[in-house]
């Protein structure tokens, strides 16, 4: 990742912590959550479809941030996000690079 | 003779008229049969534009003739059945006017046989009387048209479809591209999408349809759809599948394959929202989606890559960011292609990969 990409990246993830967002996604397969989620929020999600298999996701209702509301949807799962930036998700196996 | 004229647009207009009180409604009355015979003998032209109408509505009717690629032969054959089929009132009917009428048939008939020779050279066009109206969109364009009828058309990107509003016919011609169709139900006047081989039939509902290079996609949001598909022999008799919400149907050059069901309607009508919604696509069919819609085109030379399975949401007009999460992705890399697109290629260590 070249210089300049870091700070792309560190800004996007400042917006995400600061702007918060109404949410009302029920518990639900965790690829469908995450489509809610996208729906709601206007952010875009990507990911590959076999990290989801068969997971479910407790959903998240209220006021959160951005990254606050993909830590609860993801929670229990093993999998992470990340900002491919300001306004695309990705989700990956906790840890992955 | 003159080969190829145009019909006469009011003469037209009269044939059309004058189909619809024979065919469109229950009865005609024997006056209203009376002006029609009176009519038909005025002039060959008013004849053949009959005919012309007849074998135009017999097509719309009649599921296994598609003009243009039913041959003229069988055309005629039809119109001509039809034709008499209108005649043959006027002898029988018990008015005073019976004997009146009955002079007026043979000039019909043998009229018709010269109507006949011009249908074998006219180029007729579809509802020949009517000019269809035509809705378009250019590349990566969309648009939302109302018609007349209250039923709404939205069309996607690089599409073109003819439209027909006839008293007793909704008629459109899907040419190219990706329409959803928001159907106002009209029992009595039949909403019929063509397109291809296929000929779609929905009274009142929503379905999309959707145009490629080596396939067509129907997909049903809500309410039923009958369609029907091939030529005359193609299928057998009665092979038009009532297709309900939620179910899809693939018709590529061998036919239609059977309607797959449970369809994730979210994914079909997103495209409306200029969003694109993939649940488990190929990484290879993703990239074909962006590229319906933007300039940038996005070419992933690994097969590999291409097979692999994401799911995802996205704006349609983003492709940047699909190729940022490409570039994510270990042993992948994306060079510019020289227009402004991008070449994705996996490495040969990756790619061998157990």
């Amino acid at each position: 990742m070249s210089g300049a990409e870091i700070e792309y990246s560190v800004h996007a993830e400042a917006m995400t912590e600061v702007m918060t967002i109404e949410l009302r996604v029920a518990a639900q397969p965790l690829d469908q959550a995450l489509q809610e989620f996208s729906r709601q929020s206007g952010m875009q999600v990507i990911f590959f479809s076999s990290l989801t298999g068969g997971m479910r996701s407790p959903g998240v209702t209220g006021t959160y941030t951005v990254c606050a509301a993909l830590e609860q949807l993801l929670a229990g799962s093993g999998l992470s996000f990340h900002l491919i930036n300001p306004r695309t998700v990705g989700i990956r196996k906790e840890g992955a690079p | 003779m003159t080969r190829d004229r145009k019909l006469n647009r009011a003469v037209g207009e009269q044939a059309a008229e004058a189909w619809e009180t024979f065919h469109g409604t229950e009865e005609a009355s024997p006056v209203e049969h009376r002006d029609f015979g009176a009519w038909m003998v005025r002039s060959p032209e008013n004849i053949e534009a009959y005919v012309r109408v007849s074998r135009t509505m017999r097509t719309l009717k009649a599921a296994h003739i598609r003009w243009p690629d039913t041959p003229v032969e069988t055309l005629i054959r039809e119109a001509k059945e039809y034709t008499e089929q209108v005649v043959k009132p006027l002898r029988d009917a018990g008015s005073a006017d019976e004997q009146e009428q009955r002079p007026r048939i043979a000039p019909v008939r043998f009229a018709f046989a010269m109507a006949a020779m011009i249908l074998i050279a006219v180029a007729a066009g579809w509802f020949v009387w009517m000019t269809p109206q035509t809705f378009e969109t250019g590349f990566g364009e969309q648009r939302f048209v109302r018609l007349n009828d209250g039923s709404g058309l939205t069309l996607n990107t690089a599409s073109t479809v003819e439209v027909k509003l006839g008293k007793s016919h909704r008629v459109i011609r899907l040419i190219r591209g990706e329409a959803l169709f928001d159907v106002a139900h009209d029992a009595a006047r039949p909403f019929d999408v063509y397109t291809g081989q296929i000929v779609l039939r929905a009274v009142g509902t929503r379905f999309d349809v959707d145009v490629r290079d080596d396939r067509t996609t129907v997909t049903i949001v809500e309410g039923v759809v009958s369609l029907t598909h091939g030529l005359e022999g193609a299928l057998p008799q009665g092979n038009t599948p009532l297709l309900h919400a939620s179910d899809r149907v693939v018709i590529d050059a061998a036919g239609p394959a059977a309607p797959q069901h449970g369809v994730r309607l979210d994914e079909v009508v997103a495209w409306t929202q200029q969003q694109l919604v993939f649940n488990s696509r190929p990484l290879g069919e993703v990239a074909e989606e962006f590229n319906r819609y933007n300039r940038e085109i996005i070419v992933i030379e690994s097969s590999e890559l291409r097979s692999e399975e994401i799911s995802g949401v996205f704006k349609a007009n983003d492709p940047a960011s699909f190729v940022a999460f490409l570039a994510n992705i270990p042993g992948v890399r994306i060079r510019d292609d020289g227009r402004g697109g991008h070449v994705v290629t996996l490495d040969a260590a990756v790619e061998s990969r157990p």
